[in-house]
């Protein structure tokens, strides 16, 4: 049977709650190709550069907060009643979906006020020109933060659904293992909710009143770290829903079983315990952090590598296994037996394949001192349109083509534009990331809308600068032009008319060794969570408490309004 | 969108300075007798004097409606061209002075770009009206009084809300300055501000270096020395406020001041004034739009939004994809309600509004089972350990890049 068929209402919040993610990629893709344009010089006609902020914040916070928080919650939803054979409790689901949709209408119309002139609402200015990490000292209108916490919170609502089929299925079958795409799920969760704490802190105790005027001055470094604390876990909360996809359904799609679930397992909770006690990797340059604590972050970065280089192994060998299932022999030949025209699976390999290109800048990234040479560079965006831009983003969209017509009961329309999209998205995603490396390196900065300077000119190592410009501008022209590929394909999806034979099956076979040859003790949560805030006490608990010892707000430093 | 943002940024950082100036002109506001008690969008004199040409929007927003004129009141020299432009909104509009005085546009028209204009040759204040919107509050007046405008120096008179224009007018002050090249450096994104002294220019160093800064106020500007060129001194044209002393040649040495009224700063090296050592700083300004100097003016900027074509297809864009879940719920219900009765399989009649039966494409079948044990990832193996191979070298190679073609950080 269907998934829509077997779980109606569950569908209907997969649903929802994709369609908010596909509307906020829409909007995002316009803001980037907008930025991509203006920031080379090849068209500046849009907006002027002094509003260039509030389009990259629209573009930060659309699709690196509320695209990737509702796509992962209705993928979510939909795995754990896959794997757990029952509708999510419904009241608890759907109350999470609008305290998320209320935070991101809030967000949005504030940053969207920067662009209608900033009017004066509830005696503040209507805006929010301070990019999707709000640092302070630079000041939104209230609405962002209170919209930025509604959405947390709705993601924690929506994390105690899952949490409640668990119980409910144990109940049932009080002996048997977690399946894995639960498993998967919960693990995230958990992850999520310790690495969240952070930033609600930051939001509820310091910005929301410090925007609304009930306190004058933040701590800076102070709400800086308490970011930082969620801004890297917040990119496995990116990438384990990926992972999922390519650990439980791209196997499948290539006409194999995954390899090994217990190795799959051993990955998550790997991220659950060394996601956090990272962040200060984005700090290297902070002054106010004692050095120590930074060689500290690093070396659980390089220690994070492992889980991802486990996935790769995992999930490249669990593609081969299709391969040879479909017949092909060969040392590397088999790469040419897998169903390359199948548009799911073949943007999940090219988001895979970028993923590993990142892994590189990541690892550049992740040196406390190599990572001078490209820190606030646009060297850094290209690094993570790799990672959260193609990785999480295209994987969404490539899972998208397998798992809509199975939450609608549609067969895909459009074929010929799914087919080629991936490779729109992987190409334009190559160009414009590759050429951001490189003007990265030869010092161009980031967030800027008119990167050039008098008497200073920028010299490339590789390739000149104006040739870097053309590419950033054409590669973002072609995902602008995937991005909307995939939304017409979408929409002409869910507005076609139910009935008939699918295209996709949804069948998962068994994985090659099953969870029965792994250690229960890889399934007690309440031990894994244990370590993994121990690991967080030792890693934050002396930086924080030294900051917070000089006084909870100082040194503390009034607003810049932008 | 009217205020540059940047511009926006500096200015609000220099409140306390702003708050003061912009009231600046209040002990010379001219009393208009309750004439503006009835106007919105009336906010204190705009100063132009000065400028030989005034501009004031017909149908600008104000008073419930585009029925404004934008500014109400302005202050210009004698002599000065005052020109109303019809912004084509509001309807028909008119400009007649109140009482006998000189103004009469004619009957009202609506059209866009429409223009009428007079020049004031002697002071007095001519106050003037839309006769169709008079009761609504569309009245405005213009006092002619004589006084400096935006080429005052050392900040005395006029443009105290709105700074210096685009291109200052700095009355042939640069004439003889060779470094000067006409641009006036845009520095207003800075909280202080460096200028050297003795740089190169004029035929040896005797230049400030750059001639001619923006910057806004509450800037600390400070004069560094080279060392070239014999002693300098940095002292206003004029009496303004800047003043090191006597001439000094040694390097390092520095002067600074900070800047909080807005106005154009003249200055010059006395010792080599002559061989063209001068430059000025221009305080304050350009802000577009209406007059938003104010520390929060965001209101009066709303008022001012203009779109060009593409930022109408953006923003045009924006709201269309905000709004299409709505759009597409409209379109997912007519689907339903136009669909017709269909025949089922065994050949009865389906309730239309039963759902339809679907069906999920059939499990393809492997060519060949390939069991655990039978099945080992070598290709796999080959692929990740060129994959390491890879991205060592790479790294490698990053740690050498900076050395790559450029001069290193260690010669
Ligand atoms: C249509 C495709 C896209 C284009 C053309 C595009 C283009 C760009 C460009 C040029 C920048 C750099 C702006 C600057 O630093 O001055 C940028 C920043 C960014 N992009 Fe994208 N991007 C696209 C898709 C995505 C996706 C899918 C994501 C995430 C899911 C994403 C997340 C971000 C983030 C988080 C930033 C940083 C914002 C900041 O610095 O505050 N982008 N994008
Ligand atoms: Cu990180």
């Amino acid at each position: 049977m269907v998934f829509v068929d077997s779980y109606p209402k569950t569908s209907k919040l997969v649903r929802s709650e994709f369609l908010v993610a596909f509307v906020a990629l829409g909007i995002g893709a316009l803001f980037g190709v907008v930025q991509a344009l203006h920031r080379t010089g090849v068209f500046r006609g849009f907006v002027s550069s002094a509003d260039y902020y509030t389009i990259l914040t629209g573009h930060g916070v659309l699709l690196a907060l509320v695209f990737t928080t509702f796509f992962i919650a209705g993928l979510f939803t939909w795995a754990v009643a896959n794997s757990l054979e029952r509708e999510l409790p419904q009241r608890i689901a759907w109350s999470a979906f609008w305290i998320m949709l209320t935070g991101t209408v809030l967000a949005a119309v504030s940053i969207i006020g920067g662009l209608v002139g900033a009017p004066s609402i509830l005696g503040h200015d209507l805006k929010a020109d301070v990019l999707f990490t709000f640092y302070a000292p630079m000041k939104a209108h209230p609405a962002f933060y209170i919209g930025a916490a509604l959405i947390i919170v709705g993601s924690w609502v929506a994390g105690l659904a899952y949490f409640k089929s668990l119980w409910e299925w144990r109940s049932e079958n009080p002996d048997e293992r977690i399946p894995l795409q639960t498993f998967m799920v919960l693990t995230t969760m958990l992850m999520w909710y310790v690495s969240t704490i952070g930033v609600a802190v930051e939001v509820v105790a310091f910005l929301i009143p410090w925007s609304l005027g009930l306190i004058q001055n933040v701590d800076p470094l102070l709400t800086r770290t308490l970011f930082w604390y969620f801004g890297h876990p917040v990119v496995y909360f990116w990438l384990m829903p990926a992972y999922l996809v390519w650990y439980t359904i791209l196997p499948k799609l290539a006409g194999g079983r995954l390899f090994s679930d217990p190795l799959a397992r051993v990955v998550f909770v790997a991220f659950l315990l060394l996601s956090t006690p990272v962040g200060f990797h984005h700090q290297y340059t902070d002054p106010g952090i004692p050095s120590g604590y930074k060689f500290i972050a690093m070396t659980n970065t390089m220690f994070l590598l492992l889980p991802s280089l486990l996935t790769a192994f995992t999930v490249v060998a669990s593609v081969e296994h299709g391969a040879r299932q479909r017949g092909a022999k060969g040392y590397l030949s088999w790469l040419r037996n897998l169903p390359w025209g199948k548009p799911a699976f073949a943007g999940c390999m090219l988001a895979g394949l970028m993923f590993a290109a990142g892994g590189f800048s990541g690892m550049i990234n992740a040196g406390m001192n190599i990572n001078y040479l490209i820190h606030n560079t646009i060297w850094v965006p290209g690094h993570f349109h790799l990672t959260v831009g193609t990785a999480f983003a295209l994987t969404a969209m490539a899972i998208s083509y397998w798992l809509v017509p199975q939450i609608t009961g549609k067969k895909l329309r459009q074929r010929s534009i799914a087919t080629l999209q991936p490779y729109v998205w992987f190409v334009g995603m190559a160009v414009m990331s590759n050429a951001m490396h490189r003007a990265g390196l030869a010092g161009i900065p980031r967030r800027t809308a008119e990167p050039t300077y008098d008497e200073f000119a920028f010299e490339g190592v590789a390739g000149t600068v104006g040739e870097m410009r053309i590419q950033i501008a054409i590669g973002g022209f072609l995902l602008f032009v995937g991005a909307a590929m995939f939304l017409i394909v979408m929409a002409d999806t869910l507005l076609a008319r139910r009935g008939g034979t699918l295209s996709v099956n949804s069948n998962i076979p068994e994985p090659l060794s099953g969870a029965d040859h792994s250690p229960r003790i890889l399934d007690n949560y309440k031990l894994w969570t244990a370590i993994a805030l121990l690991l967080i006490v030792i890693a934050y608990g002396p930086p924080l408490a030294s900051m917070v010892a000089d006084g909870l707000f100082a040194p503390g430093s009034p607003p810049i309004p932008v | 969108m009217a205020l540059s943002r940047r511009q926006f940024v500096g200015a609000a950082a220099g409140t306390a300075a702003l708050a003061a100036t912009g009231t600046a002109t209040a002990q010379e506001e001219p009393d208009y007798g309750g004439w503006f008690d009835d106007v919105s969008n009336y906010d204190g004199t705009v100063d132009k004097r000065g400028q030989d040409t005034v501009t004031i929007t017909v149908g600008a927003q104000g008073n419930n409606g585009a029925f404004a004129f934008d500014p109400a009141a302005v202050m210009v020299s004698p002599g000065t061209e005052v020109v109303w432009e019809w912004t084509g909104e509001g309807g028909g509009h008119n400009v007649v002075s109140d009482g006998d005085g000189p103004l009469d546009s004619g009957s009202a028209v609506s059209e866009a770009g429409t223009t009428y204009s007079h020049t004031f040759e002697s002071e007095g204040m001519f106050k003037y009206v839309c006769i169709p919107h008079k009761a609504l509050g569309m009245k405005g007046a213009v006092v002619v009084r004589p006084g400096s405008g935006s080429s005052g120096d050392g900040g005395s008179g006029g443009q105290q809300q709105q700074g210096p224009p685009e291109n200052p007018d700095y009355g042939g002050w640069f004439d003889n300055v060779s470094n000067y090249d006409g641009t006036t450096v845009d520095r207003t994104d800075a909280d202080s501000v460096e200028i050297s002294v003795g740089a190169q220019g004029n035929n040896g160093a005797f230049a400030f270096d750059p001639p001619a800064v923006r910057v806004t106020p509450g800037t600390e500007v400070t004069w560094t020395w080279t060392g070239e060129g014999g002693g300098h001194n940095v002292v206003s044209d004029g009496d303004g406020p800047l003043d090191s002393g006597g001439a000094v040649s040694e390097s390092g040495t520095t002067y600074s001041h900070t800047f909080e009224e807005m106005g154009v700063y003249k200055y010059a090296c006395v010792p080599h004034e002559s061989l063209g050592m001068k430059g000025a700083v221009v305080v304050g300004g350009p802000l577009g739009g209406s007059g938003g100097g104010s520390g929060g003016g965001s209101e009066q900027e709303g008022s001012g939004i203009e779109l060009s074509g593409p930022q109408w297809l953006l923003s045009g864009s924006v709201l269309l994809a905000f709004f299409s879940p709505l759009l597409f719920a409209v379109a997912m219900r007519r689907r339903q309600n136009g669909r017709p009765p269909q025949m089922g399989e065994g050949g009865e009649l389906q309730r239309a509004t039963g759902p339809e039966p679907v069906e999920e494409a059939k499990e393809t079948e492997p060519a060949v089972e390939l069991g655990h044990d039978e099945y080992d990832p070598k290709g796999t193996a080959a692929l990740v350990a060129f994959y390491f191979v890879l991205i060592g070298l790479l790294w490698v190679f990053m740690y050498f890049v900076e050395f790559l073609g450029r001069v290193s950080i260690i010669g």
